[in-house]
Order: C-alpha cells, then structure tokens, then sequence
C-alpha cells in the first residue's frame, strides 16, 4: 500500500512542479497589442486588453497624431512608440486621459501637444506617469491628481502649461521632471513631501522646488520641432536620481531620463543631395541632431547616408558617414545607355481619341509618344506606363504615332543618426518625406516604327437602331443629321471634358427622351425647336453665310431695342 | 458551339422517346394519383449560342452565359401557361470602320420576355422523369452600351420554343421533401434540362439564339 502511494507521489511531483512552471511562465507573459496594426484606436485596444488584463499588459501605439480622449482601465500600460512623435492633440475642452478607480496603470512616452488636461487621475492607485512631455499651451493642466489617489510622476517634461501638475493629495511622488516656461510648475494644495531632483526655469510660479533640484535653462534641442531631447551642457544631465537604462550613468531629468524613456534619436531632417555628373558624386547634407548624445564634443555618436536605387524608402547600401552634417558619395554613375525601341501592339481608336500599347522595354524609365497628321513629331506626351491615351484628336483624320524609351537613372537618399551609447548604440528612424533623390541624365532610345491610325466612334455590334435618344434628333429627323452631330460634338469637347458638363449631359440624358418622343407624336413642334437649336448649331457648325445671317439677326433686334428705348424717351419728353 | 445544335437535336430524341414511354406506362396510374399542384416556378441557367453570324469576331468567343426565371399556371394536368424572363451580357469590342478594325469597349446585353403555353408528360405525383414542351411569343429587349458614346437600347418581337426533361429529386430526401410540402406547400422539386430556341429579329438582324440550359423546378 505504502508502496503504491510512493509511487502515486513520486509520479505527480514532476507533474505538479510543471504545471506551476507553467502557470509562472504565462503569469509573466504580458500581451502586447499595437495601435494602429492591431486596433484602429487606442481606446479599442485598451478595451480589448482590458477584459483579461494582467499587469504589465501593453498597448504600444505606433508615432502619429491621435485625437482620441481616453479611459485607462486597470493593468495596463500605455506606451507610445516614440515620444517625440506619438502626439496626443485634442479639443481645448477636451481631457486626453482620465484615470478613474483604477490601479497598477501606466503611460509612457507620449507628447501631449493640445487639451484642456492631459491626464487627469482620480481615485486610482499605483499610477506611473514617466517619460512624457507636456506641452498644452497657457490655459492647460498637464496632470491633475485628486481623490484618494497615489501616483508617481518622473521624468517628465513640462514645457509651457498654465499648471504642470495640480494635486489635492499628498501621495504623489514627482522626480526627475523638468518644468520649463509653465505659468505654474506644482499646484499644490497640500504639503508634497516626495518631491525631488525636478528642473526648473523660467516658470511664473515653482512653488514647491522639493528636494535636489536643478535651475537653469535645459537646453533642449529644438522646441519648435517637439524635440525635448537634452543639449551638451544642460544642467539638467546625470543629475536625477536613479539611472538612465540608455547608457547606465546617473539618470538626466526630463522626457529622455531614466528607465523608460525611448531610446530613438530624433529623426534626421532637411535632407538634400546634389549629383556631380562630372565627379561622379553625390554630395548629400543634412541638419544635424544636437542630442547629446549624438553631438557630443568627446563622445559623440554619428550619421548613416542610406541610399538605393529600386524604389522610393527602400535602400539597398548604406555607408557611415561618421558625426558630420555633409558626405559625399563616391564612385557612383548615373549614366544609362539608352533603351532599345519600343514595338507598338496594339492601337485602339475611339471617339477623338486613340489608346496606344506596347510592351515594357528593359531599363526604360518613362516613354514619349510621338503624334501628329502631317508629321509624327507634331506633339508629344511622356508617360511613365506601356500605354498612352492621345485625347484631342479630329475624327476622321489618320494619325501618325510612334513610341520611343527613356532611361533616366536615379538614386534615393536618406540619413539617420545613431547615439554615442556603444556597440548597441541607437539608431533613428527614417522618415519617407524626408528622402531626397537625385536623377540622372535623361537617355532616350530610338523611336518604333510609325502606325496611323483614325480616331472614330465605335460601331457595336450587332448594328441595331437605338430609341429615344435625342430631342435633336427628333427635331431634325434622323440621327446622322449634321445639325445633330455639331450637337455631339459640342457636348464630346466641351461638356464630357469636364464634371459640371457631365453632370448636365447626364441630366439631359434622364429627361430627353420623353421629350423627344412627344416631339416624334408631334411633327407640328418640329419647327419651333429647329428655331430654338438654330442659333447654337450655327454657331457650333454653321456656313460663314449663316454665322452672318445670325449676327445680322442679333445686330437688327439691338437696333430695334434701341430705337424703341430712344423713341419712348422723346415721347415722355413730350 | 455548332455542339448545342446537335446536342439539342439528340435532347428532342430523348425526351420525345420518354414523353411517348411516359405517356403508355403512366395512363392508368393517372385516374388513380390525385395531384394538387397548380404552379411551377423555375430559376434556370447556362449558355447562350447567338444566331448574330459575326458574334464570335466581336465578342471573342461564339456563346455568352444565360439565366432565366419562370412561372407558369398548371391546368388539366398536362397543360402550362407562363411567362418568363430572360438574361444575358457579353463583354466585347466594336468595329472600327474606317480603321478596318474592331475597337473600344462594348457591352451587349439582351432580356427575352415570354409568354408561353406548353405540355408536361406527367400523369402521377411521384413519377420521376417529366418531359416537357412549350412554345410562345417573346419580345426581346436590348442595350449596347459602348464606353464614352450613347448607349443603343431597343426591343424586338419574336417566338421561342423549348424543349427538355425535369428529374424529380424528392426521392433523395423524402424528410425535406415532406417539410417542403408541409411548410411552403413545395409537392415537388425538379431538376431540369432545357434546349430553347428564340427568334426575334431587329431590322433583318437576327437577336435569338440557341441556350442549353439546367434549372432547379419548384412544382407548387
């Protein structure tokens, strides 16, 4: 018996320790959910997590600007990818954030650019508000704690508020912030006994400084770019408590201190590049970064010139150009050997227009069609596509078309800049508006063979006779009336070229045929619309003769007006 | 497709041959099976042969997809009058006439509207294989829609005639069968196989054509 129980318990021991393994290992997983990959907004994803939510629990928010105002549940950290371009930007009455009876939550790494308050938290527990910066303009509250609540605020960057932070509770902790151009830093209205190593200047009102705290100007890198980061020399580095998780030295105050701050230098901007044909260079510059951990004058980190040639944002070479804001790259030819000629392949007219096709040719960049009646070179379209749309033409005349290919090489540039923090140093993210190009000589190949070809309207087939058409054609009697096609003209030039002109062909389209059977009914109404379109078709289509019998007609009924206005003038003078 | 001529030509064999059997062995069971059915509604689809000659050189191949739907009334047995109504559309091209060419985007579309009378083989509720006939009037309604130009629309008199053979399927699920009956008083459900011909002729220009068709045959 005993025997059997041992062997039951020696049987169950690896048992039970795998399943606490287990249950240990997905108690420590946290899922992460990204904004917009996975939800469209933060408040979806927050929901979503929130159901089954375990602390730690992250909703990553890609760089953007949202609009969103915000419910935080609890467990749940909110992480913006990059801080200095993930944007909270709302209504001026509107609060980004709002904390309400909850715990264990977080938010890092945001930018608060508009709202009437940030972030405002009541009533919760555990609350960590790192990393962020703040910048709502004179009438906002960055951070409003209230009821019951205990928070800590660090590492965060307040730069121009009405009230940076406001508290009615004496359990917040606030270190390593900067508060920069507030009217008011801390708003306190009960004594704050955990409040230190903050930097401040230049705010109207500090009102409690705390303890080991810095003043003096920042030095942050550019404020009209939302780029917080810290310059060489500020007061404000290796001077908060704690470490910085970037490179391991005392913690810096403000947005880019301590254990969460994003470790992305700013991108790089202002990206130009210039190709010396006769050099062959590229002479590529840039605005340079004044993190300091990018320029340092001891330790300083550089730039990578990224560069290919495929397709706009995808670089295939990348050279490190070291810490300056200019390089040259060498060695490179953007000479093409002109293409082969294209063979046209198919030629499709239709009304006033002819469609040309043929296939792509190796190495060609664009294409220029030649067109014209007496010669081929009469005019000219580029396009980048095997397929061009000649529209304008005169139906009825043969056109003559050719094809030729042009090669242009290009190259697209991008940099980015990378921090003075080692092997594992961090590099910046390119941004696609910032990618420069620089192109080549154009190259273009001989032309194809010449095709004609006659811009006509098509027949469909079977050839059946079509009903209701026109008022028009009713008028006039039959559809091939010439009256009629300077009508068809008239609206194929100058109402289907553009959307009003459709709008009103499309009208007349809905409501003619009605009327055009009644006047078919009605032989005796034939003449007096001949009378109403007579005018319009002479001038669309008429002979000189009839252009002149119509001013003459015109150029009578003024001259009667005027006599009749003169002869009633001298009657009421009389 | 000169295959749906002869393949028809076969069809009107086989369903003459099963209309003459039908008829011989189903006589005397005919004063004895009492059906109630008054109404079939049909929903039926397949291909269409155009009898218009250069079909194939404009619309790139020489038949087009086909639907259809009828209804039609059942009386002394054996005897239907319906109406129908019919669908199809080709995708081509145009002629090009002083580029000696076919060119731009055409649209074809038809919709043959009939009115019929017709004769079903069938003398007792549960017999399997009905063969069936009809013929009538039909006015044939068409649109050409070319891209960038006025459409071409218009209509057309003409008769059509069909021919085909209706497989009853209650036998392979009698329990859904009798819940069609009992529900939405369905008695029977039908398989069909149809050879039809329509003629409708526009200025000479022949519109019909030849379609085999299958179909789903609800007797009411």
């Amino acid at each position: 018996m005993g025997g059997l129980v041992i062997g039951c318990v020696e049987r169950c021991i690896p048992l039970v320790v795998t399943a606490i393994a287990t249950v240990l290992v997905v108690s420590m997983v946290h899922a992460d959910v990204n904004v917009p990959d996975d939800y469209d907004t933060i408040q979806e994803a927050i929901d979503a997590l929130a159901a089954d939510a375990s602390k730690g629990d992250t909703v990553i928010v890609e760089p953007g600007s949202y609009d969103e105002s915000i419910t935080l549940r609890s467990n749940i950290t909110l992480r913006g990818e990059e801080t200095a371009r993930t944007f909270f930007e709302l209504e001026d009455d509107e609060v980004a954030i709002e904390i309400n009876d909850v715990e264990s939550v977080a938010i890092y790494n945001f930018t608060f650019l508009n709202a009437e308050t940030a972030i405002v938290v009541d009533n919760s527990e555990q609350v960590d508000i790192s990393n962020n910066v703040f910048r709502l303009g004179d009438e906002g509250v960055a951070i409003d704690v209230d009821d019951l609540s205990n928070a800590d605020i660090t590492n965060n960057t307040f730069f121009d508020n009405d009230i940076a932070i406001r508290t009615d509770v004496d359990t917040v902790r606030i270190e390593n912030n900067i508060f920069s151009e507030n009217v008011t830093a801390i708003d306190d209205r009960v004594r704050l006994d955990e409040v230190s190593f903050n930097c401040y200047h230049d705010n109207e009102e500090d009102s409690e400084l705390g303890r080991d705290e810095e003043t003096g100007d920042p030095l942050f890198v550019n404020t009209t770019r939302h780029d917080f980061h810290l310059k060489q020399n500020s007061p404000c580095i290796d001077e908060g408590t704690g470490i910085d998780s970037i490179d391991d030295s005392d913690a810096d105050m403000g947005a880019y201190g301590g254990e969460e701050a994003d470790f992305f230098p700013f991108p790089v901007s202002n990206i130009s590049a210039v190709y010396d044909n006769d050099t062959q260079e590229i002479f590529v510059r840039w605005s340079e970064n004044e993190a300091y951990l990018v320029k340092h004058s001891e330790s300083a980190g550089g730039y990578i010139v990224h560069y290919g040639s495929e397709t706009s944002g995808s670089y295939d070479e990348d050279v490190d150009a070291g810490n300056v804001s200019e390089f040259s790259l060498t060695n490179i030819s953007l000479d093409v050997e002109p293409p082969n000629a294209p063979v046209i392949s198919t030629v499709e007219p239709g009304i006033g227009q002819i469609i040309v096709r043929w296939p792509e040719v190796e190495g060609a960049s664009s294409y220029r069609v030649y067109y014209g009646i007496d010669d081929v070179a009469e005019e000219s379209i580029e396009v980048q596509e095997s397929e061009a749309e000649l529209t304008g033409l005169i139906d009825g005349t043969t056109y003559q078309i050719a094809v030729s290919a042009i090669a242009q090489e290009q190259i697209f540039i991008n940099v980015s800049a990378y921090d003075s923090t080692g092997e594992e140093s961090h590099e910046s993210k390119l941004l696609d508006d910032e990618e420069d190009v620089v192109t080549g000589e154009r190259s273009e190949g001989p032309r194809s063979a010449i095709v004609t070809a006659i811009p006509e309207e098509v027949v469909p087939a079977p050839l059946l006779d079509g009903e209701g058409c026109f008022i028009a054609t009713a008028a006039y009697g039959f559809y091939d009336a010439p009256q009629v096609q300077a009508l068809r003209d008239f609206r194929d030039r100058y109402l289907m070229t553009n959307r009003t002109g459709r709008d009103v062909v499309a009208f007349y389209y809905r409501h003619s045929p009605a009327l055009a059977d009644y006047i078919d009914t009605h032989p005796e109404w034939k003449p007096w619309v001949r009378a109403l379109l007579w005018p319009f078709v002479t001038v669309l289509d008429g002979t000189v003769a009839a252009r002149t019998a119509l001013c003459s007609v015109v150029a009578l009924m003024m001259a009667l007006f005027i006599f009749r206005r003169r002869v009633s003038r001298i009657y009421a003078g009389h | 497709m000169q295959g749906i001529k002869r393949s028809s030509n076969r069809l009107i064999q086989v369903v003459a041959i099963f209309a003459l059997f039908v008829s011989f062995t189903s006589v005397s069971a005919a004063a004895e099976e009492n059906n109630d059915s008054r109404w079939l509604a049909t929903v039926k689809g397949g291909i269409f042969e155009p009898d218009f000659d250069q079909y194939e050189t404009f619309y790139g191949s020489d038949h087009t997809s086909y639907y259809g739907v009828s209804f039609s009334y059942l009386f002394r047995q054996h005897f239907e009058v319906g109406v129908g109504l019919d669908y199809s559309r080709s995708k081509g091209k145009g002629w090009l006439p002083q580029n000696q060419q076919t060119g731009g985007e055409v649209r074809y579309s038809i919709m043959p509207v009939h009115a019929y009378v017709g004769y079903r083989g069938k003398f007792s509720a549960a017999q399997g294989v009905v063969p069936y006939v009809s013929l009538g009037l039909t006015y044939l309604r068409y649109e050409q829609k070319v891209l960038g130009q006025d459409d071409v629309d218009g209509g057309a008199g003409g008769f059509h005639w069909r021919v085909g053979v209706q497989f009853r399927l209650n036998s392979f699920d009698r329990a859904g069968a009798g819940k069609l009956s009992a529900r939405y008083g369905i008695e029977n459900t039908y398989l069909s196989l149809e050879y039809q011909s329509v003629s409708a002729k526009s200025d000479d220009i022949e519109l019909g054509g030849q379609s085999m068709l299958i179909g789903l045959v609800l007797e009411i």
